[in-house]
Parts: structure tokens; C-alpha cells; sequence
């Protein structure tokens, strides 16, 4: 795309990249010509769904996709002048950690859980400095214990520069010691303490909270502006490339289909997938039901025959009043314990008839606690659970069991949640049978319910006697909701039922949910993290934090006009797909 | 750590105290009578009885195993039916021969299998991987007693290179006894040549039994470098740069030989148990051998002397393996 | 990723067996099993010297050296050993099959019962099965061996009493990690009782490291049988048994080395079939331990 040029501040140039994959089915090409081009103080979003190829990219580039299997056609990586792909391993190996540093999507997996971070700190220093030794601030003589003793001075230096409190004594921890944030901070600085020129970040932020994602993101962003670097970062997060990128490619099917400034590609995008893609992320300007998908790379069309209006919320179907439960502490020595664990603190919340109920809140703050609570999965310790005028806690098995049928459950792993030994037909049946006394269906009724079922949720009778492996995530979740609905239910909980898909999928589940709820005049008591799918699904919300409640009420009140400070950090780290609307951008236009 | 080794010290009282229960219940439960058969075929109703009352074993079985288990602590392990002889001083006796003989397979079997293991793991899929792999398969598949017997007949009485069998011949001055353990002894002592002479009597049980649990180690080691290869935090490190000797040497051995030391703890229990095998091929005179002798005359109180303290040893190899393992994870020392 | 082709669940059959069939090795082991299996059931038929399985003494013919009419010599009492060889293929076979069994299905159950019930239930029956494996196998074999006498029932029921723990840790395991996956708390959520979640959900999701543990463990059984055997307990001649066949052919070394060599190779190559075999079924049925 970029013809090739002789700038000197350019560091990575990518031209017609082909690679090719072996595995059983034989070769597949994963890249199809990728080009672009990265000069230091850009940073390069590259944006794509799962199997884009944006992470071979980035491997690429440090060479360090395997061959085989993997095969490379066509095509030049050509970091500072020399291209990559015709290096040596050893020449290669001068590049990796000094010239080029690399972050991973996991900060839990990453580091070496045997090892203390200073150990892992100073052996990338030390292979760094053999380089280059000014990075010791050492000539080129000095005595091995020199070194090393230099090497930890540096990695303090580091470690304290990302913005890890203490350096000094926490060199001497090991990775668990330490939050996922945090050690996402040890690896920037694992991969920053070769003073490199180019940064590739693969998903750096995938696995963490919006409020640490926010944090991460500022570093790398402030280390970008300080050092002078390049950056890739490969995301499937259009919010986070609209916050911090200055250009943006994005990838299909292994091939770039649209590149250039971010502001340009994101505000006006040419390609029908970027529009695509942009159309199925939900955003606060949304109406329920405009959100649109993508099929084949392309903008789906629109629904033909749109769902019939809701009916108006009804009264109180689910009470929970004052819930607290404990855990356990951990066994200390024989007969002593830890304190135990306040999972949930005084929950209060009344859900009604026929509406969207949101629960916002990351992770280890009580959500799914709450929703294993509310299935009489776990005992509470005190207050009371109400459903439709009955006290869960209160009710004999046999009661409980035919309640059951009126709570439902989708789950967020749509791999996990299905039984892989199970043809769909049985998963579907499978409540069936359990609601024999409820429902009274023969076998051969069980069979039709779950066809109907399944046309209801967008798939064919063809599925019935398919093996879950046989389905994509998407069209598992949409088997996860068919068996869901499968005994009747007029109360679904859902947790966090689209966090687990790519965004265009994403948008299509949204769509069937809407749909459902529509036509079938269902509860909803949905879970997430992600504030943008909430906004646009739910009536009203509530937010939660360390197992206490923060602030609930109408989703449009506690999105415009927070009150509590947590509501209001989580809507300000939140990214926004719009450039102009992301914190960070928000934050450097007040600075200006 | 402290505080962890003494729960887990005292956490051994009840586990032996289960095992010397249950040992003494197998072995007074089962049909067959010790008793008559020790006082002889001839013996009358008379007879019988007074070895029983010799012996105890005309007494509730509750008042047995009290009898026993404070015998224990007072260093009393009980008599031998047949030879009559205190089982705690047999057991002294023979038990040095054994830990000499599952000590040394041991080392072996660790000293070759860790290093194979790793090899084979850096080369996987290629040939000497294959090979590893099937030669491993075939020496786990390798009975110990006719592997000791092939031994037997090439090294010692075809090749004449080895002695045959027993432990040291009557003709030569064995080392002072300090541990009980020849070659041990012979060397705090300084004889080299008595050490020689032991080694060469050790070298072929040793072999014979070290070879299965060198190939388990060695697909072990494998499996878990295998492993380990392909976490995340090794790509991290070769990202940056890391050399592949350290990434290796360092980063993943370290992680790979954790999981490698429990089946080292589980096979020094099943290494005791299976010595009786190697030592009667070899004469060699352990437990083993000891042990056996009692299962054919029904002599119960040996049975259970020799398994207890195989018990004892098993237990005690896995505290120490679990304090390893402890000292290898961080995670689990900080607990 | 997944494919929705015809018959997708034929093709990852298909898939397994081409994997099965690129290690030779594999297919090695399930061609040593097949003939120890042809020589199990028609051993008898199979032998050129039927005579002599059923206790024939040949005086004549003592300790000759393997030749075209004895292919694998004569032992002391003139008995062609290729005959007891394969005669002794039934009775390890069937040992080592019914001890396998035995402690398979006596582990599972008690594994799948402390593994679901969890609490007091779980620590009891592991404590004991932790007792279990404190006690080496092989000693308490030949301890209730010798108490119960002769026989090949009473040998499979002393070896299968050390047996089970293995599978009892096993299943135990598995089955608690599959109790925490979200499709068995699925069914939980949606009230389903113990039995179907055992039964349907988390039994059936771990038979294969089952299978594989029962194929590798069918070596060892007959390893253990045999070793038994050489010992002197368990199996008693004249029935001939691999283990005792060498154990009685152990006095007549170096010089008539056929006696105990080719009864110990039966051995071997029995161990050996089984091993790698379930090392094949290992790599077809549970692709995660993939080694």
C-alpha cells in the first residue's frame, strides 16, 4: 500500500506479506498480501476478529511463528532496512528484547511463575546489554558481577517508570505475588528495559478490567510519547484503537482491507467491513434493535420482520433483599482460619416484569456469586431471595426443582457450557426431560420442541444431531439460549452472554436476545462487564463493586449523570469507538 | 515452610498408625493358619496350642495389635514364628542392602532420565525422540526378573565379567560397618578396593532394576518439557530475546522438574516393593528377599515388620518429595 | 475452526485413525495384541505338542536345543517349551484382563463417589486409598496370595486389592474438575439430580483417560501376574504360567538358556504389545496429553 521509501524515521515496513499455514487439511494461506508501514511515534492499531491473522502478524515480525507449519510465500518484513525473513536466527536473536520488545494478551502466563521478576528482568537486561552496553551504563570491560548488579539497578529503574510501587523490594517477588494489572506492568518493562525502537503489544489489555485496562493503556501511551517508539498493537477493540492509536489497519480473512490515520478510517471508513464492523458495536446513541451484523465480511441486511413492541415493565418479579454471603476463609494450620469472605455485602434489588436488568462490575466483585445465589446453586448466609412472591431459600428440593423451570441461565463460555458428548437435540431435551412433570412431553415432542427451538434462535432442524464441536461460538451461544428457553421459562439470567464472541457476533446474539424478549415477554437479568452492551440492552442497572451495591436506577440516569465515584471512573475509562469521545483523547483535548 | 513441614510430620502419626492397622488386619484376617504350620506337621491339638500361647496368638485380636503397637515404641517388632528370630533385628540387617541397592537404581535412574527426558523433548517428532520414546516403552515393558536373569547370563557366566549373584564374596574383608551400606561404608573408610568389589556385586541389580523407572522419569521429564515449551511465558522469552540454552537450562527446566518429582517420590515406594524380585534373581540379601521367605511359610510377623517400614521409608521419601516440590513453586511455599 | 462438513464426527474418527496409523509403533502394539489374542482362544489348537500342555512327560527328549521339530528346545521333563509358551498366553491374557477389570471398576466407583460427594465421604475413601498405595503392591500380592493358597482366582482378587487406589485417584480427580464445568453446572442450574449428572454428564466425558489407563495397566497386570508366578506364589506348575515357566528354568542356566529365555520374551513382548498400544489409544482418545 505504502510504496517503499528511504525515511529514515521509518522502522517496520510490511510489504505483500503471504504466509501460509500446514495441518491437516493441508495448506491454508492465513496471510494474503499485508502491507503497511510504521515510523517511530506512530502507534498502529491492528484491528480484527478472531482468525484475521492480526496476531501472526505481529509474530511475524519478530519471526517467531514456527516453520514449520508455517510456510512463507511472498513478500519482505523489513525492520530498519533488513528484512526480517531472511535474517538468521542469530541476527534475529539481536533484535528480539533490544530492538524489538513484545507484550502478550495474558499477564498471568507470561511471566515465569517459578522465578522472581527481578531474575527475569535482569537476564533481559544482561542479553540486551551485550549489545548494547550503554544500556548498563557500563563500558564494555566490566566485571560479570558488575553487570549484574547494573542490570538490577536498571530493572529497578524500570519497574518503577511503569509504575510499580516499591521496586526495589518487589524484585524480590515472584509473578502470583502480584495483580493482573501489575504484572501486565512487569512485562512492559521486561520488554522496554532493552530500550527498543519498536513496541508490538498483542492484546495487552484483553484479559484485564476497563478501570486497569484504562491504567495500561496511559502507560503505554505516556512510554510511546517519552521514548520515541513505534508501535503495533493488535486489538479486536475498536474502543481502545480509537483511544490510542494514531493509525489503524484492519484485517479480514488474513488481508488488510482498510489503513491509513485512525481519525480517517474510524470516522470515515471506506470498506463495507470496517462499516460493518463499526455498525455492530453498540453505541449510546442506539435504540434497542438497530445494532446490525456482519455476515461474510459484509454489513448483514437488516431484520425483515422486526419484533413486535414490548410490553410495559410489570411489577416486581425478583426481590433480592439484603443478601450477604460469606465464603470460608482459608484453613490456617489445624483448627484455625482466615476471616471469612464477604462475597456479597447487604444486595438489595427489586427486577421487574418483562424489563432488562443490568449488573454491571469486573471481575472477583460478587456478579457471579449473585447469579449462583439467585439458582439456589449456593446457600446465602442471610437475607432473602423473592421470586414471584416465594422465598427461594425457603422451599423444600421438590419445590425448588419445579421453580427451576422458571429460572434459566445462559452462560458466558459457549464452548464450556455445552456438554460435548451430547448431540443438540438431547441438550435441548435435556430440561425437557428434567421438567417432565411441568411440561408432559413425549419423546417425539421433545424432538419437535427442540427443532422449533432451535428455528426460533436462527438455526436449522439440520443441527439436531450435531455434536456441539460442530458449531461455531456464536451458533453454540445461540444453542446455550434454545436450551435455556427449552422448559418455558419466563426469568432468564444472563451472564455475561456475549463476552466470550467477536463483536459482529456479538451484535447478532444482542439482536436475538432483543427478539426473544420481544416475543416471548421475558425477564432479563443481564450480566456484563462491558458498559456499551448494557447501555444499549437494559431498562435499568445497577453496579457493583467488592460485593456491595454502588448505584442503580435508569440506564439512561446512571450513564449521563452518575453519582457515585465508581460509576463515574468506569464510564470515564470506558473506550469509545469515536476517537473524539475517548478518555485519553478527551483528556489530551482539556490539556490543550 | 517451618509450620508446614511440622503438619506435615505430624500428619505421618496417624497415617502409619492406619497402615500398621491395616497391615496387621490383612495379615491375621486371612484364612490360613500361621500357627500350625510353624509347630510342624506332626504336632498335636496340644502342641499348637502352646506355640499360640507362645506367641500371644491365643488372645483377642484388639489385645494383639495393642501388644504389637506398644512393642513397637519400645523397639520390639515381634518375634519370627519360624525362626524365631526378633524381626527388628532382622530388619536392621537386611534393610542397609536394600537402600543400597534402590538407592543406587535410583540415582542412576534419576542422573539419565532427567537429561533423556529434556533431550528427547528439544527433539521431538525427530529420530532420536523415536527412539527414545520406543527403546523407553520396551525397558518399562522389561520384566525386572528375566532382565536380571539375561544380565546374569551375558555378564557373568558367559562374559565372566561380573560375579553372579549375592552381595560380597566371604573371601575378602568387608568395609567397617557404619551405615550398613557396602559401598557407603567402604568409601567414608577409604578402601577403595572393597569399594570395587562392592560395586561390582552392586552394578548388575542395580541395572536391572533401575531401567524401568529411568525410561518412566525420562517420559515423564518429556512430557512435562514438552509442556512447558509451550507456555506462554517461554514465547514471552524467546521475544526477547533469550538465548535457548538459558531459556532451556534455566527458565524451563526448573518448571519441568517439578512435575517430574512426584513420579520420582510414587516410584521410590514402588521401587522398595519390587526389590523383592531383583534379590532373590540375585541372592541379594534385603528385605526383599526376607520378605518373601516369610510370605511362604506364613510368617506374618516379618510381613508385617517389612511393610511398615517400607511404609515408613515411602512416606518419609514423600514429605521430603513435597518439600522439594515446595521449595521448586513459589506458590506453594507462600501458602 | 470447526468444520460443518458431511459427517463431521466420522471425520474426526477418521482423523484419530490416521493418527493412530502414522506411528508404526502403535500399530506395532495392536499386532502383537491381536496374535497374543488368536493364540489366547485357539492356543490349544495352535500348539504342536498339545500333549505336552496337558502334563505329557517325554524322558526321551530332555533339554534339547531349539530346533525344526522344538523350535523353542525341551525343558527337563522332555515338554516342548514353544507348546507351554503359547499355552501360557491364555492364562496371563485372562489374569491380566481380570484384574484390570476387577480394580477398574472397583476404582471408578469409589472414585466417581468421592470425587461428586466431596466432604467427609471424599476424605475417608482417599485416606484409605492413600493407605492403599503406602503398602507396595507387589508385597501385599504375595501376602494375601500366600494367606488365600494356590489359584488363579485367589491371585487376580490379591493383586486387584492394590490396583484399585490407582484408578480411585483418577477418576476422583477427573470427575472433579468435570463437577466445576459450566454444562454439568448448567444442569445443575437447571435441577437435575445426582444420578444424571453423574451418568450422563460427567462419566461419559471421562472414559477415554479411562480406557487408556486400562490398556496401559494391562501390561503391568500381567507383569504382575507373572511376576507372581516367578516367585512362586499364585499359579502353580504343572498349568503352565509364564513367570513360574522361567522360575522352574532358572536352575537349568547357562546351559539350556531356551528354558527361561523364551517364556521371560513371551513376557516382554506381552508387556511390550499392551504398552504400546495404550501409549497409540493415548493420543487417539485424549488429545490434551499428547506427549
Amino acid at each position: 500500500m505504502n510504496p517503499p521509501s528511504l525515511d529514515t524515521d521509518t522502522l517496520l515496513e510490511i510489504d505483500d506479506l503471504n504466509l501460509a499455514m500446514r495441518s491437516f487439511e493441508g495448506e491454508i494461506q492465513v496471510l494474503n498480501g499485508v502491507s503497511f508501514a510504521v515510523k517511530r511515534g506512530e502507534i498502529w492499531g491492528i484491528v480484527g476478529e478472531t482468525g484475521s491473522g492480526k496476531s501472526l502478524t505481529g509474530l511475524t515480525v519478530s519471526r517467531l511463528v514456527p516453520t514449520p507449519p508455517g510456510r512463507y510465500l511472498r513478500g519482505s518484513v523489513r525492520f530498519q532496512g533488513q528484512d526480517v525473513l531472511k535474517q538468521s536466527e542469530e541476527t534475529m536473536r539481536t533484535l528480539r528484547g533490544r530492538r524489538i520488545g513484545m507484550i502478550f494478551q495474558d499477564p498471568t502466563t507470561n511471566l515465569n511463575p517459578t522465578f522472581r521478576i527481578g531474575t527475569q528482568l535482569v537476564d533481559v537486561a544482561l542479553h540486551a546489554a551485550k549489545l548494547d552496553p550503554t544500556i548498563l551504563g557500563l563500558p564494555a570491560g566490566a566485571s560479570r558481577r558488575a553487570r549484574r548488579a547494573a542490570a538490577e539497578k536498571v530493572a529497578i529503574a524500570r519497574l518503577e517508570e511503569v509504575g510499580i510501587p516499591n521496586a526495589a523490594e518487589r524484585v524480590n517477588d515472584y509473578p502470583h505475588q502480584f495483580s493482573g494489572g501489575m504484572k501486565q506492568r512487569v512485562l512492559i518493562a521486561m520488554a522496554l528495559i532493552g530500550r527498543p525502537d519498536l513496541l508490538i503489544a498483542d492484546e495487552p489489555t484483553t484479559a484485564l478490567d476497563v478501570s486497569v485496562q484504562a491504567q495500561i493503556l496511559r502507560l503505554i501511551h505516556g512510554l510511546v510519547e517519552e521514548h520515541n517508539l513505534g508501535v503495533l498493537f493488535i486489538t479486536h477493540n475498536l474502543g481502545v484503537v480509537a483511544q490510542l492509536c494514531t493509525h489503524v489497519a484492519v484485517m479480514y480473512a488474513g488481508a488488510i482491507v482498510e489503513s491509513g490515520p485512525v481519525r480517517d478510517v474510524l470516522k470515515h471508513p471506506r470498506h463495507d467491513y470496517t462499516r460493518g464492523l463499526l455498525a455492530s458495536v453498540p453505541k449510546p446513541s442506539m435504540k434497542r434493535g438497530e445494532l446490525r451484523g456482519l455476515a461474510g465480511g459484509a454489513l448483514a441486511a437488516e431484520a425483515l420482520a422486526p419484533p413486535p413492541p414490548r410490553a410495559a415493565p410489570g411489577g416486581t418479579i425478583m426481590a433480592i433483599e439484603h443478601v450477604v454471603k460469606e465464603f470460608p476463609g482459608a484453613r490456617r494450620g489445624f483448627f484455625d482460619r482466615a476471616p471469612p469472605v464477604q462475597a456479597l455485602r447487604d444486595v438489595s434489588l427489586n427486577i421487574r416484569q418483562g424489563e432488562s436488568f443490568g449488573l454491571v462490575g469486573e471481575s472477583g466483585s460478587g456478579k457471579t456469586t449473585l447469579t449462583r445465589c439467585i439458582l439456589q446453586l449456593e446457600k446465602i448466609t442471610s437475607g432473602r431471595i423473592v421470586y414471584d412472591g416465594i422465598d427461594l431459600a425457603a422451599q423444600t428440593p421438590q419445590q425448588m426443582q419445579a421453580l427451576r423451570a422458571r429460572i434459566q441461565i445462559v452462560f458466558q463460555d459457549p464452548y464450556a457450557s455445552l456438554n460435548p458428548r451430547m448431540t443438540i437435540r438431547d441438550i435441548i431435551a435435556e430440561p425437557m426431560e428434567i421438567h417432565h412433570g411441568k411440561l408432559g412431553l413425549t419423546p417425539r415432542q421433545r424432538t419437535d420442541r427442540a427443532a422449533e427451538l432451535l428455528e426460533q434462535v436462527g438455526l436449522t432442524t439440520q443441527h439436531l444431531n450435531r455434536f456441539p464441536h460442530e458449531f461455531s461460538g456464536g451458533q453454540r451461544q445461540r444453542i446455550g439460549i434454545a436450551r435455556a428457553l427449552a422448559p418455558k421459562p419466563d426469568f432468564l439470567i444472563l451472564d455475561e452472554p456475549t463476552s466470550a464472541l467477536d463483536v459482529s457476533v456479538q451484535a447478532q446474539v444482542l439482536n436475538l436476545l432483543h427478539d426473544l424478549q420481544s416475543r416471548l415477554g421475558l425477564t432479563y437479568f443481564f450480566i456484563s462487564h462491558d458498559l456499551g452492551v448494557i447501555r444499549y440492552i437494559c431498562d435499568r442497572v445497577a453496579l457493583i463493586h467488592h460485593g456491595k451495591l454502588v448505584e442503580q436506577g435508569e440506564t439512561e440516569d446512571v450513564f449521563t449523570n452518575p453519582r457515585s465515584d465508581y460509576a463515574k471512573m468506569l464510564l470515564a475509562a470506558m473506550p469509545d469507538p469515536d476517537p473524539d469521545l475517548s478518555p485519553l483523547r478527551r483528556r489530551e483535548a482539556v490539556l490543550l | 515452610m517451618v509450620g508446614y513441614i511440622l503438619r506435615r510430620l505430624l500428619l505421618l502419626v496417624p497415617v502409619l498408625l492406619g497402615l500398621s492397622m491395616l497391615v496387621f488386619a490383612i495379615a491375621r484376617l486371612l484364612p490360613g493358619d500361621p500357627v500350625a504350620l510353624a509347630a510342624g506337621p506332626n504336632a498335636t491339638a496340644a502342641d499348637v496350642a502352646s506355640v499360640a500361647r507362645e506367641f500371644g496368638l491365643d488372645q483377642p485380636l484388639v489385645v494383639q495389635y495393642w501388644n504389637y503397637l506398644t512393642g513397637l515404641f519400645r523397639g520390639d517388632w515381634g518375634v519370627s514364628i519360624f525362626t524365631r528370630r526378633p524381626v527388628a533385628e532382622d530388619l536392621a540387617a537386611y534393610l542397609p542392602a536394600t537402600l543400597e541397592l534402590v538407592l543406587a537404581a535410583m540415582l542412576l535412574a534419576i542422573g539419565l532420565g532427567i537429561p533423556l527426558g529434556l533431550m528427547a523433548a528439544v527433539f521431538r517428532n525427530k529420530w532420536p525422540d523415536f527412539l527414545a520414546r520406543t527403546v523407553s516403552l520396551g525397558a518399562i515393558s522389561m520384566p525386572r526378573f528375566f532382565l536380571g536373569l539375561v544380565f546374569q547370563l551375558l555378564f557373568a557366566m558367559w562374559l565372566g565379567w561380573l560375579p553372579l549373584s549375592g552381595r560380597f564374596p566371604l573371601t575378602e574383608d568387608p568395609p567397617p560397618q557404619i551405615t550398613g551400606m557396602l559401598t557407603v561404608d567402604a568409601l567414608l573408610s577409604g578402601q577403595f578396593h572393597a569399594f570395587g568389589v562392592a560395586l561390582s556385586y552392586l552394578a548388575l541389580p542395580a541395572i536391572a532394576m533401575c531401567l524401568s523407572p529411568l525410561a518412566t522419569i525420562m517420559r515423564m521429564m518429556r512430557a512435562s518439557t514438552i509442556e512447558v515449551l509451550q507456555q506462554d511465558y517461554v514465547l514471552t522469552e524467546r521475544a526477547l530475546g533469550l538465548s535457548q540454552k538459558l531459556i532451556l537450562f534455566k527458565y524451563v527446566l526448573k518448571n519441568a522438574i517439578s512435575a517430574t518429582l512426584t513420579v520420582i517420590g510414587l516410584y521410590f515406594g514402588w521401587l522398595l516393593g519390587g526389590t523383592v524380585l531383583v534379590e532373590t534373581v540375585f541372592d541379594w540379601p534385603g528385605i526383599g528377599l526376607y520378605a518373601t521367605q516369610a510370605v511362604l511359610t506364613q510368617d506374618f510377623m516379618p510381613i508385617i515388620g517389612v511393610t511398615l517400614c517400607i511404609g515408613a521409608i515411602f512416606v518419609t521419601v514423600n514429605l521430603v518429595v513435597d518439600m522439594l516440590y515446595g521449595l521448586l513453586n513459589p506458590k506453594v511455599r507462600y501458602q | 475452526m470447526s468444520s460443518t462438513t458431511a459427517h463431521p464426527r466420522l471425520e474426526s474418527w477418521r482423523r484419530g485413525l490416521y493418527r493412530f496409523r502414522q506411528s508404526w509403533v502403535s500399530v506395532l502394539g495392536l499386532l502383537i495384541v491381536s496374535v497374543l489374542l488368536v493364540l489366547a482362544i485357539g492356543g490349544q489348537h495352535l500348539a504342536p505338542y498339545p500333549q505336552h500342555i496337558a502334563g505329557l512327560v517325554d524322558t526321551s527328549a530332555r533339554l534339547q536345543a531349539p530346533s525344526t521339530t522344538y523350535w523353542f528346545g525341551t525343558n527337563e521333563l522332555g515338554q516342548d517349551v514353544f507348546s507351554l509358551v503359547v499355552a501360557g498366553t491364555r492364562i496371563s491374557l485372562l489374569a491380566g484382563m481380570a484384574v484390570v477389570i476387577v480394580g477398574a471398576a472397583f476404582g471408578v466407583f469409589v472414585g466417581a463417589i468421592a470425587g461428586f460427594l466431596g466432604g467427609w465421604v471424599d476424605e475417608v475413601l482417599m485416606r484409605l486409598a492413600d493407605l492403599k498405595l503406602t503398602v507396595p503392591g507387589l508385597i501385599l500380592a504375595m501376602a494375601v496370595a500366600a494367606a488365600l493358597g494356590p489359584g488363579i482366582v485367589n491371585m487376580v482378587f490379591a493383586i486387584a486389592l492394590s490396583w484399585w487406589p490407582g484408578y480411585a485417584r483418577l477418576v476422583r480427580g477427573e470427575v472433579m474438575a468435570k463437577r466445576e464445568e459450566t454444562f454439568v453446572l448448567a444442569s445443575r442450574a437447571m435441577g437435575a439430580g445426582t444420578n444424571r449428572l453423574l451418568w450422563k454428564h460427567i462419566l461419559p466425558n471421562i472414559m477415554s483417560p479411562i480406557i487408556v489407563k486400562m490398556s496401559l495397566d494391562m501390561g503391568f497386570a500381567i507383569l504382575t501376574v507373572a511376576s507372581l508366578g516367578f516367585i512362586g506364589i499364585g499359579v502353580k506348575p504343572p498349568t503352565p504360567e509364564w513367570g513360574s515357566l522361567l522360575s522352574v528354568a532358572r536352575v537349568n542356566m547357562p546351559d539350556y538358556w531356551w528354558t527361561a529365555i523364551f517364556p521371560g520374551l513371551a513376557i516382554f513382548m506381552a508387556v511390550f504389545g499392551f504398552n504400546l498400544l495404550g501409549d497409540g489409544l493415548r493420543d487417539l482418545l485424549d488429545p490434551k496429553a499428547r506427549r
